[in-house]
Parts: C-alpha cells; structure tokens; sequence
C-alpha cells in the first residue's frame, strides 16, 4: 500500500511536469498571443504589458520562472530577493493575462468548487443508475426492458448534451416550474445541470456494466453458481458482477475527470460559473497561465482517478496485487 | 433402491443450422451406492445428459422435449426453477472438471462453500464457514481453517480441485453427477478423488454419474456403464462385462482406441475410424453405420433399437439388463467369443 502510493505519488509529480513542459512550449508555438487584439496596441505600450509578464524574456527563462521556485526577476534571485519563491512548484499559478486583478489561483478557487459540486452530483447519479440498468438489462436481457434501456442508452449517449439540458429546462422549468432555469446560488440550481451533465455517462456505464455482465454470466464459474442452486440474484450480485463491473471501473477514471471539471456546454446554458468555460476560452484568448492552470487541474484529476481506479481493481479482483501495479 | 431415474430423455438445442438432438431416448436408472458410467465420444451427449439432470438444459441454450427424471419420488422436469433450485448442490451435485474455471476468483473458497449451506440449510456465515472448515478437511485439504480465507489462485491445482469436490459435497447430495471429474488432473489427484467419490458411495450411499471418456476410469470404478453415440444409448451393461465382450462395433472400436497407461510405446494409438456423427445431419439408419466395418444395406436404412442377445447365437450367460442398438450384435459379440477361443 506504501508502495503504491510513494510509486503514483512519484508518477503524478512526472506526468504533472512532462504535461506542463509540453502544454507551456505549444502555448508559445501556437501564434498570437494574450495582446494580440483586433484593436492593435501601439508598440510602446505593447512592449511595456510584456514587460511586466515577462514575455520579452527569451523562452526558457520563462519556463523557470513559471515552474519557479526561483523568482528570476527583480525581485527574485535576480534582484532584490524580497519574493524568493513563487511558480507552480510553490503551488502559484501566476497573474491571469486576461481577467487583470486576478491571478489564475483566484480564477480557478472560485469556478473549480462549483464544476467539483456539480459534477459529483452527475457523477454520483450516473453511476447508481447506470449501474443498476446495466445490471438490470443484463439479468434480462433479450426481454423487452433490456431493449427498452439499451434504447434509452443509445439515446443518453448520442443525444448532444445541450440537447438534453434544453428539454430538461423546457419540462421541468418553463413548463411545470419545479426547478429554477439557472444559476448556482442553491442545490435545486444544480439538480437539472447534474442530470444534463451525468446523461451520457449514465448512458455508458449502463451499456458497459451490461456488457460485462454478459460477459460474466458465460463464465463457468457463474454456471457453478447456478448448478449451487443459489437465487438468481445472488448469482448476478454475488458471482457475476466483480467480473462485469470492471470494464465500467477502468471507463469511470478518466470519465470523472472530464465530469469534475466541468463542461463548457452545461455551465454556460445554466449561467455556472464553473472551470468548464475557462478550458475554452483561456486557450482561445492564449491566456496562457490559466490555460496551463486548467490544464494542471486536468491533468492532476486524471492521474489521481486512474490511480483511484488502479485501486478499486485491486479491491474487486484479488487477483491483482496492489504491488505489482 | 433407486435414487434417480431417466425415462426417455430428449435435449434440443436450435442451431443456425438447424436443430439438432444432443440427446436422445435416453433412459437409465441410478441406484444408491452405484457408479453409472456414461461415456462416448465429445458431442455423444454425455454433458447434456448431466446439465439435464440438474436442470441446466434452459441455462445452457437448449430445450428438453420430452422425458421424465424421478427423483425422490418427483418428476424433476416438471419442477418450476425456485423448487429445482432447492435440490440443486443440496440433494443433486455436480462436479465440475475444470476447477480453475469452475471456481469463482473473486470469492474466497470459504465464502464459495459456505454460501451452498447458507442457502440450502438457512445457517449462519459462522456456522457454515465450520462446516465448511471441516468439508475441506474431509478432502484431505490440510490447515483448512486458513484455507478458508484463501482466492482459488493461491490453491495449488490439486487443492482447487479438491476444494471444488468439496464444494460440491458440502451438503451432502444423494446424487453426485461428475463431469469428467479427473480429466484436467495428474493421477495421483485424480486417484484421490476417485476415493472420494467411492466414500461418499459407500458410507452414505450416494450415488454418482459419472461422465467420462476415460474407459480405463470407467472400466475400473464404474458397476454399470452406457455407451452414447450421437446422443443415443448404443449399449449398455455392467462394466466389467461391457468391454471384455462388447455387442456394438462402436464399443469394441472405443474399447481398442483407449490409451493405456504403460502401455507399449511402438504401437500407435489405435482411432475410432472416421469423424463423429455431424448431429446437424445425421446419416439415415444407424447414424455409426458410415464409420462401421460391419454395416450392411439394413444398416443404413434403419435405425436399430436397443434389444437383448438371444442365449443360442452366443453361448454366453445373459445378463439382465444388457442390451445393444446394432443389427450385427451377433457377428461383433461372435467374433469375441471366437478371439477368446482361439
């Protein structure tokens, strides 16, 4: 267990620097940058905002002074040493470029809440439900409810989400007034965007779960479940589920990273201030701190749940051991 | 006393190339102490015949179409699946060949032979993981307290199979049907279970179908044996008389394509001639007729019932209950006499 988690911990920090390293230098490579408007600035002022974001230093100066932790300017190691420390390393995601007055620490600890709220609560419905319909639909399949779901799943996984959080607001808003159209200021704000957001992951997880369990119940050791005499249900819950459930465990991993972080789509039609915008619109406007701010966040999320995921396979197959991964 | 009985059993399974009989007018009788052997060729229907007894056809894909197992004094076939389900593990086993794959690898073997006395006798996890301790002590599994805890893959192959036979005597089934219990086992396993089966005959009277290719198997632990081929009986008899003076051709041919254990390298392993009958489209007549040196046009146009010897074409004693599917029992039951003359 020790081992497992110095190893990932390890990993994580790589990964983490490897992804920085490679987002910051295609930042740089893509052309335009944070000034670049339609209105151009006049080269005296444009000179002096890059100046002051130290983009007139030559690029692997500002790689160091990104991932600090030493301050190489004024009043760095360089100059007067009142900040000596500062960067990603010291957990300082630097000035936003585009919202001034914020740095992209305030950016991300304002939105980030919010996408984690919301998408935990789509997360935690989709996986219940699809779970239990993939179950469901697999223990009956053939029947017409698991044609019915395997519709209904089909449907959750091609419909685009705005097309799902449109009805969802149409019905359960405008039409029978239960739930506010939008905004983020109570739960009953989240309820319908958690739905929207959770529809294809529940959608996915249905069909995998299925799948698996299928799968799973040709297994001889289900058919010596039977031949045991056990109900059905214990056959299903009991022998054929670990099997089955674990190509929708290895699907969950990096599906909670993009659920966590928020989608652009959902948080915008319910006016949430969430991350999802911000992944957008950063690398289009080349704010480049808070575009590798998010892109940290995403990276650090999708690692930690892989490693989740890693874990729950140990749990489920004992098979594997926690030390060899 | 009679524990078990077969009437006329007949197993579809629909294929896409069309249906085909996996098992057909199938009757045999099981009684309390005695190891009926059932043995053939892969596809005579020997596993069908086993799914069927605990009721597995419908799990398998299949249909039984007619036929009438007595158990206890009830049809089985006639049971809705929650009172089959009552009997299954509890009154009638099964063993499993492949216990790797029979065993569940996400269950610890404790959990995996307690839950069958969970359910079919309502005691507790605690009382039926002792019970279970000492099922496992029963096989010969050494330590079995801790060997509850363990995952089928951190069992020696011995201690799986072992473990699984005890799974499947847990609760003490009347009858125990084993699917080619020692096929997938080196031989001194494989010995160690014949034992544990001829134990549970012996001290508790259970009886056990054994399915098997292993003739030599059969031969020796067997007291009655049914050849299948193409999914019917071809002839049946007690074991010891079944082999030294076959009546059908197919028998005879079996009984010389055997392996033997320390037998002459030089010579090659004899073969049954031709492929097994293709159950899609069976041959007309005697569906063994296109891979039999005796066939004649009777053959090949009817299909022969399974009857007696009569006494004067032989000289040999009659036993009761032998009989054989084949027109020419005769010459093939002659021509044995004659090589035991000669």
């Amino acid at each position: 267990m020790k081992r497992f988690v110095l190893r990932r911990a390890l990993g994580l920090v790589l990964t983490v620097w490897i992804v920085v390293t490679t987002a910051f230098l295609m930042m740089r490579v893509v052309p335009g940058g944070p000034f670049s408007a339609e209105r151009r600035l006049p080269a005296a002022v444009l000179a002096n905002v890059e100046a002051r974001y130290h983009l007139d230093w030559p690029i692997w100066r500002q790689y160091l002074q990104y991932l600090g932790p030493l301050n190489l300017d004024s009043h760095g190691l360089l100059g007067d040493r009142e900040r000596p420390f500062g960067g990603v390393l010291a957990g300082d995601l630097g000035p936003s470029f585009r919202y001034r007055d914020y740095t992209v620490n305030q950016i991300l600890g304002e939105s980030l809440p919010l996408s984690l709220a919301l998408g935990s609560l789509a997360l935690a419905w989709a996986v219940t439900v699809g779970t239990t319909l993939g179950i469901l639909a697999a223990a009956r399949r053939g029947t017409k409810l698991d044609l019915s779901l395997r519709l209904v799943a089909a449907l959750g996984i091609a419909l685009p989400s705005f097309v799902i959080a449109g009805l969802l607001v149409l019905v359960f808003s405008l039409a029978l007034g239960w739930s506010p159209v939008a905004g983020s200021s109570t739960f009953a704000h989240f309820v319908l965007p958690s739905l929207a957001l959770g529809a294809p992951v529940a959608a996915y997880v249905a069909r995998l779960v299925r799948t698996g369990l299928i799968e799973s119940l040709s297994q001889d050791y289900v058919r010596t479940a039977v031949a045991k005499g056990l109900p059905y249900s214990t056959v299903i819950l009991r022998h054929a589920a670990r099997g089955g459930l674990l190509p929708a465990v290895s699907y969950l991993g990096p599906a909670a990273a993009g659920v966590l972080t928020g989608s652009l789509v959902i948080e915008r039609i319910f006016a949430i201030p969430g991350t999802g915008s911000h992944f957008v619109a950063s690398a289009l406007s080349r704010d480049y701190t808070l575009a590798l701010g998010v892109t940290i966040v995403y990276s650090v999320l999708i690692y930690s749940l892989n490693a989740l995921v890693d874990f729950a396979y140990t749990r489920l197959d004992p098979r594997i051991a926690l030390e060899e991964l | 006393m009679t524990l078990l009985q077969v009437d006329n059993l007949r197993v579809r399974y629909d294929t896409p190339r069309g249906p085909l009989w996996a098992v057909d007018q199938l009757s045999f009788k099981l009684e309390s102490g005695e190891m009926v052997a059932l043995v053939g060729e892969s596809g005579s229907g020997k596993s069908t015949t086993a799914l069927a007894i605990l009721g597995l056809v419908p799990y398998s894909g299949g249909v039984v179409e007619t036929g009438e197992i007595w158990y206890g004094g009830r049809n089985l076939l006639a049971l809705d699946e929650r009172e089959f389900r009552k009997l299954r593990a509890s009154e009638i086993a099964l063993v499993f060949q492949d216990a790797s794959a029979a065993l569940n690898p996400f269950l610890t073997i404790g959990v995996q032979l307690a839950e069958v006395l969970e359910v079919h006798r309502g005691l507790s996890r605690r009382e039926a993981l002792t019970e279970s301790a000492r099922a496992l002590g029963d096989v010969g599994i050494p330590d079995p307290e801790s060997r509850l805890h363990a995952y089928p893959h951190e069992l020696s192959g011995g201690q799986r199979q072992r473990a699984l036979i005890a799974m499947s005597l847990v609760a003490k089934p009347k009858v125990l049907i084993a699917d080619e219990p020692t096929t997938a086992l080196d031989p001194a396993v494989a010995l160690t279970v014949l034992d544990l089966l001829k134990r549970e005959r012996e001290e508790r009277g259970a009886g056990v179908v054994l399915v098997s290719h292993d003739l030599e198997l059969v031969h020796a632990t067997a007291n009655r044996v049914h050849v299948m081929y193409a999914g019917r009986v071809i002839e049946q008899a007690d074991a010891h008389e079944l082999f030294e003076h076959p009546w059908h051709p197919y028998t005879a041919a079996l009984w010389r394509a055997r392996a033997r254990l320390g037998g002459e390298r030089r010579h090659r392993l004899a073969a049954v001639p031709g492929a097994p009958a293709e159950l899609t489209a069976l041959p007309t007549g005697c569906a063994f007729h296109p891979r039999c040196e005796l066939a004649t046009d009777r053959c090949r146009r009817e299909r022969p019932d399974l009857s007696g010897l009569r006494r004067a074409e032989t000289g040999m004693s009659l036993s009761s209950g032998r009989r054989a599917a084949c027109f020419e029992k005769e010459r093939v039951a002659g021509a044995h006499a004659e090589t035991l003359e000669a």
